[in-house]
């Protein structure tokens, strides 16, 4: 088949047909012909055609007729048509033409020039409807085509996202029995064999013992934050003055050794998880102590009513962080210390976060060396 | 004062304990108790059940006066193990002590619901372990009363 759009040209007359087809030949269409009515419309239900000329005068069914059918159709009514009548049409027939749809009406004896330069701009526009619907065609066939791949994407980035907090659930927990007794069994050896073998065994097994203690640490640290982050929650009117006065009660002997002061404002009643919460608060107060100047720690909570939520303060004296950090802190086992300075083990503030962030808040750090440390944090109202 | 258990000499206790090294450890840490005792250990939860039924292997033993009982254990759960004595009149006496590394809420609540006697999380820190099975037998051992040794089955 051949890719050339289609002319049909419909006369009764052969020798019109003839004439009609030499005068065609000038265009790039492969022509089709009819000599009545019923052939013609059975070459339009097999055919798609870029236009029609059609003779009026035609024994049984005439021109009109023929086009009236053409443009009941759905499928062909847009298909523009071309009449040719011998006669010197009344007015009346010429708009009897228009109304069954006609395009263009040319009378007998016609100038071929003027046929021409019509089926020209009728196959010009034939062909750049064509192309029109082929590019959109295609454009709609891109964008289904990247909407699958988007919606595949998508599926897959949740399956293995899915996968690897599974996995990280079950390597946080499984990993913590063979651990437990690396550890149980290391301070077993401590026990039984300190100060028998020599001094360098000593140490060794003390190394041992604080390897698996820390290893113990982070990996009970790496459960509950993807425990936080993705398990279950309880969400409950939570009364954070509360929530802070058991922290500080859990923190009692923290408090007296470094003679810490607490300072806070009456703090808001909140929807929240109240474990979570005082998690939140417990890891903030320890660390504001934990990280304290020369100056026994002060510490203070403020809160501020913004418009859809809390927002939160805990601000200290103490030793503050250089700005540089102030995001890297928030990452799981990250500590800007050497071990055993200050202790820690990078989990506090990345399982902070992800508590604030279940409770669809923010939290930040504003804080200078030296200048103390300023953790804010944000809790919406309603979650 | 004491239970009627503490005239017997020797306190006979069953621990199911799949995982060997804690099993050593527990065995380590009875020794350090001032109760005498014989420890039984069996590594799954058929062998718990024939041991109490005395079946097989098992014809010839003692009945336990306390139970120490792991939750994560082949063939039959320590769940399965403990709905299985506490739905037995000759057993359900028998306090069993449910020991497990879980903090599972669901465990927890699973475990009294089965009428476990206490549930202990397994300590992370070797002289905490000791201590809470000092704890354990002083408690069950010594301190509550329990009923008279019934029947062998």
């Amino acid at each position: 088949m051949s890719d050339k759009p289609k002319i049909l040209i419909v006369d009764d007359r052969h020798e019109n047909l003839i004439a009609l087809r030499t005068i065609l030949h000038e265009v790039d269409a492969e022509v089709l012909e009819a000599t009545n009515g019923n052939d013609a419309l059975t070459a339009i239900l097999n055919n798609h055609f870029a236009l029609a000329i059609l003779d009026v005068q035609m024994p049984g069914m005439d021109g009109y007729e023929l086009a009236g059918y053409i443009h009941s159709d759905l499928d062909t009514d847009k298909i523009p048509l071309i009449f040719l009548t011998a006669n010197y049409s009344s007015e009346d027939k010429i708009s009897r033409g228009y109304e069954t749809g006609a395009v263009d009406y040319l009378i007998k004896p016609y100038d071929p020039f003027i046929l021409l330069s019509k089926v020209s701009v009728f196959l010009t526009l034939y062909n750049q409807k064509i192309e029109l619907k082929r590019y959109s065609d295609h454009l709609e066939e891109m964008v289904l085509e990247h909407t699958r791949k988007l919606d595949t994407a998508i599926d897959d980035l949740k399956q293995s996202n899915m996968e690897l907090e599974q996995f990280t659930r079950i390597a946080a927990h499984d990993l913590q029995e063979p651990l437990r007794l690396i550890s149980s069994y290391s301070q077993l050896l401590g026990k039984k064999y300190k100060k028998k073998i020599d001094s360098e065994a000593d140490e060794i097994i003390d190394f041992i013992v604080n390897g698996a203690k820390h290893l113990q640490e982070m990996i009970i640290g790496l459960h509950d934050f993807v425990d936080i982050k993705s398990g279950e929650h309880k969400f409950a009117n939570v009364d954070l003055s509360l929530v802070l006065e058991k922290c500080i009660r859990k923190l009692n002997n923290e408090i007296l050794e470094t003679k810490t002061l607490i300072k806070s404002d009456i703090l808001p009643v909140v929807k929240g998880d109240e474990k979570q919460l005082s998690r939140l608060f417990f890891s903030l107060l320890d660390n504001a102590i934990k990280f304290r100047g020369k100056n026994p720690p002060k510490i203070d909570v403020t809160s501020k009513e913004e418009d859809d939520q809390w927002q939160i303060t805990i601000n200290d004296n103490g030793i503050g962080i250089d700005p540089a950090y102030n995001d890297e802190v928030f990452q799981i086992f990250k500590t800007l210390h050497p071990k055993n300075r200050y202790g820690g083990r990078g989990i506090g503030l990345s399982i902070s976060k992800q508590i604030v962030k279940r409770h669809n808040g923010r939290i930040w750090i504003k804080a200078e060396p030296g200048k103390g440390t300023a953790m804010i944090f944000t809790i919406k109202k309603k979650s | 004062m004491f239970a009627k258990v503490n005239k017997v000499d020797t306190i006979e206790i069953m621990l199911v304990e799949d995982n060997p090294g804690d099993a050593r450890l527990a065995k380590e840490a009875l020794s350090e108790c001032n109760i005498k005792n014989n420890l039984y250990i069996v590594d799954d939860g058929e062998k718990a059940l024939d041991f109490l039924y005395k079946r097989g292997d098992y014809h010839s033993a003692p009945r336990p006066d306390l139970i120490l009982l792991d939750l994560n254990l082949p063939k039959i759960s320590g769940h399965q193990v403990l709905s299985k004595i506490k739905s037995e009149n000759s057993l359900r006496k028998i306090p069993v002590v449910v020991l497990s590394i879980s903090r599972s809420e669901k465990d927890i609540e699973e475990s009294y619901n089965l009428n476990a006697n206490c549930y202990i999380t397994k300590p992370l820190d070797l002289d905490e372990f000791i201590q809470t099975f000092g704890i354990i037998q002083n408690f069950w051992l010594k301190t509550v009363r329990l009923p008279e040794r019934s029947e062998a089955l």
